[in-house]
């Protein structure tokens, strides 16, 4: 009985003292630690993004310019007319059949170009091309896009250069991204 | 009791150090769930890179096989670096052939990544392209002694054939190459007032009756038309033009053709008068003819053509009558005006006066095409606009056959003599005796002889800048390693095969030694009378080729191909021809290899 006496005496004014401060003190050091994680979370996560981003964008460029017949100067979408320049790319396609043979003397056409941070994939086919066409949006993280063009006249480019930057905000932190990459067309 | 209290006091310590675990471990898992999600994309990425570069690779190790081997039909599950690939070749026509390269490059977790890239591999044809079994520059060919063609026949000039003469396919005889000047002496003009320099009178008396100048043509091409710069005092009568041979520095009196000058064609001013020869033979290059203009004479009506003091390096004037003698101009030296055009002909085939002269073909496909074709019993259509002494009436649907060019460009010439520069350089002379040699690439400064029964193997372009003599039983043969691929020895001099000389391929089908030479003998200075290639008997698989002079063919030579500018055949010569050759592949050199052919690439 003496035992269930003490107990319900309850906590000393000491004793509460020192629990609420251990519990304080483990609350700022798990807050804190959990921010770190939170920022790093983030960050990797942007940089993640970023870069695999950067990946796609090289990708898709890549695999529409190894095809390409030429840089055209010049051609009208559906939406609209582009011209190639250091900032947009039009390129002509042989078309193709389900199988895979060019079609003769028939072409496909693809632009890439930017908008704000967006940069897009736009490609109109002829009627009896096989390849799939639309509008698609690469990337979302495009701060700069740059072609250069191994030769003044656009018929005779066969290489091209790719300079993509990127950069993608988290929390008050900007995380840029870099890709340099030359393009050649096979089918020149 | 007071003891487990008091442990659950001392439990408190846990709860808190869970909870604070599993906070910590919130943000961790969701943190590697993302990089593992990032790592899985990225190797996707690198996978598919990987997969296009080995998709690559397998088009590119195609292009390899093709050339090694034409019959190639690719190859599965070839490893490379992380993948694999798997070729496939199908057959598009005889000149492309399409390629179809998968690659598969595995990602781990069980899955794959494919990629698959189509490509067209393509040859030159159309710079090492024998259709023909014999073809001819506009110097065409002459066809005698009951010589044989097994083979189809394109000549961009006539072909002559004598009784006798079989073309097993079909022949076809192109107009020559359009008019052009060939020779001139016209400068200074015009001429205001005459002087004893620069005007020469004939017509006049006897003894400048006629006007002769000498002249020597550039090619082996038709005479068309000859114009000179003349006037008349008075109204002399019509001219006889005449083309004769030359006698010991004056005019002879073989004809070879005559013309008309017409009085009422010149006028009492000088002016270009033009003479149209009726009928069009090739002249020689290397021998010297003469112009002359033959008449009466009378001392009021007469005619002066405009001259300078040796102005024209080919020839001289001379005046006197013609069929008796001839003087210098006086003074000495001149040179009449004139011009000479060649080309601008028609084509001919055969040129007898009876239908046995040629026959051409062995089947009703095998036709005879040419503008005129005379003296021929063919065995198919006759496509011609006139003909004489045939078996058959020309069949005009068709209009006259074009010029086409021979096989080889100078750049493939140049382009296999520098592939043979690949070998380095012999100086001087080379010669293969009984003991047999190997050889290739190489540039050989001097002549070949090969000779004594021995054996030239060529293992590599050869580049002869001098002669070339097969004589006593000397052999070429390729080496084995050109497999079904063909070789060449190009030389600059001429080609003299003799005594037997033989030629074989590398024992694999398909594979041909290719003797061509750049020479234009016998018109080229130093030919001492030899024809770019002389054969005289054996020859075997081999094409020879002169494109820009004679091939004399005697005896009974069997060979596969023979181009020249032009060609003789005589004393029963033989050509087998092998329609294998129609689109030839070097080991290297000109139009040798499939290549990739821009615009047939697809990313599947």
């Amino acid at each position: 009985m003496a035992n269930i006496k003490l107990k319900k005496k309850g906590f000393t004014l000491i004793e509460t003292i020192i629990a609420i401060t251990i519990f304080a003190i483990l609350c700022f050091v798990l807050v804190n630690v959990y921010l770190k994680y939170y920022n790093a979370y983030h960050t990797q996560q942007a940089i993640i993004s970023v870069a695999g981003s950067a990946s796609t964008v090289a990708n898709e460029l890549q695999n529409a310019t190894l095809q390409a017949k030429q840089v055209i100067i010049s051609h009208t979408f559906s939406s609209g007319t582009y011209n190639s320049n250091q900032n947009v790319l039009v390129l002509q396609m042989p078309s193709i059949d389900s199988y895979g043979n060019i079609l003769s003397d028939k072409y496909d056409y693809v632009v890439f170009y930017a908008s704000g941070m967006d940069f897009y994939r736009l490609i109109e086919v002829d009627g009896s091309s096989s390849r799939d066409q639309g509008l698609k949006k690469l990337s979302d993280t495009v701060s700069t896009i740059y072609f250069f063009y191994n030769d003044s006249d656009f018929s005779k480019v066969n290489e091209i250069t790719v300079d993509i930057n990127m950069q993608k905000t988290s929390g008050h932190q900007t995380f840029p991204y870099n890709l340099d990459q030359k393009l050649y067309l096979r089918n020149l | 009791m007071k003891n487990i209290f008091l442990k659950n006091q001392k439990g408190q310590i846990v709860i808190f150090g869970l909870i604070f675990f599993s906070l910590m471990l919130i943000p961790l898992t969701g943190l590697l769930q993302y990089v593992s999600v990032y790592v899985s994309s990225e190797h996707h990425t690198i996978a598919k890179a990987q997969a296009l570069q080995i998709a690559e690779a397998g088009i590119d190790k195609a292009a390899y096989e093709i050339n090694q081997n034409p019959n190639y039909a690719g190859e599965s599950n070839t490893s490379l670096g992380n993948g694999s690939f798997t070729t496939s070749v199908s057959t598009i026509d005889s000149e492309h052939k399409r390629i179809a390269s998968v690659a598969n490059v595995p990602l781990g977790n069980g899955k794959t990544i494919t990629k698959t890239i189509m490509a067209t591999l393509g040859i030159d044809s159309s710079a090492i392209s024998f259709r023909y079994g014999i073809q001819t520059g506009n110097g065409g060919f002459v066809m005698s002694g009951g010589s044989t063609i097994n083979g189809n026949v394109y000549s961009n000039g006539n072909i002559s054939a004598t009784t006798g003469v079989h073309i097993t396919g079909s022949a076809i005889a192109a107009n020559p190459p359009a008019l052009d000047v060939d020779q001139a002496n016209d400068t200074p003009t015009p001429i205001s007032s005459c002087t004893s320099s620069t005007c020469i009178t004939f017509a006049n008396a006897t003894a400048t009756q006629d006007f002769a100048q000498s002249f020597k043509i550039s090619e082996a091409l038709p005479l068309n038309n000859i114009q000179f710069y003349i006037k008349k005092v008075g109204s002399p009568g019509n001219e006889t033009i005449r083309i004769v041979n030359d006698n010991s520095g004056s005019p002879g009196t073989d004809v070879l053709m005559t013309g008309t000058l017409s009085s009422s064609t010149v006028t009492t001013s000088f002016g270009w008068v033009t003479v149209t020869m009726p009928s069009n033979p090739v002249l020689d290059p290397q021998q010297t003819y003469w112009i002359v203009i033959d008449g009466s004479s009378n001392s009021t009506k007469y005619y002066i053509i405009g001259a300078n003091a040796n102005g024209y390096s080919n020839g001289a004037a001379k005046i006197g009558k013609y069929g008796g003698t001839w003087n210098n101009t006086s003074p000495s030296g001149l040179d009449g005006y004139f011009k000479i055009y060649l080309g601008g002909g028609t084509s001919m085939i055969g040129g007898n006066t009876y239908t046995t002269g040629v026959y051409v073909g062995t089947t009703a496909e095998d036709t005879a095409w040419a503008h005129t074709v005379q003296g021929a019993t063919v065995t198919g259509t006759i496509y011609c606009q006139t003909s004489s002494y045939t078996n058959k009436p020309c069949n005009t649907s068709l209009p006259d056959p074009t010029p086409q060019p021979l096989p080889f460009s100078e750049n493939n010439m140049q382009d296999l003599k520098d592939d043979a520069l690949t070998g380095g350089t012999i100086s001087g002379d080379y010669h293969v005796n009984w003991a047999g040699a190997t050889l290739g690439p190489k540039h050989i400064t001097g002549n070949l002889l090969i000779d004594g029964g021995g054996t030239l193997t060529v293992s590599g372009t050869l580049w002869i800048e001098g002669t070339i003599t097969l004589t006593g039983g000397g052999k070429v043969k390729l080496a084995s390693s050109y497999g079904s691929n063909s070789g060449a020895i190009i030389s600059d001099g001429y080609v003299v095969l003799t005594g037997g000389s033989d030629f074989a391929g590398s024992g694999y089908s398909g594979s041909y030694p290719f003797l061509i030479t750049t020479s234009s003998c016998p018109a080229a200075p130093g030919c001492n009378g030899n024809s770019a290639i002389y054969l005289s008997g054996g020859a075997g698989t081999v094409a020879l080729v002169a494109q820009n002079g004679n091939v004399n063919i005697e005896g009974g030579s069997s060979l596969k191909a023979v181009v020249g500018k032009q060609i003789t055949m005589s004393g029963g010569a033989t050509l087998y021809y092998d329609a294998g050759l129609i689109n030839e592949n070097f080991l290297s050199g000109p139009g040798g290899s499939w290549s990739y052919v821009p615009g047939s690439y697809v990313i599947q």
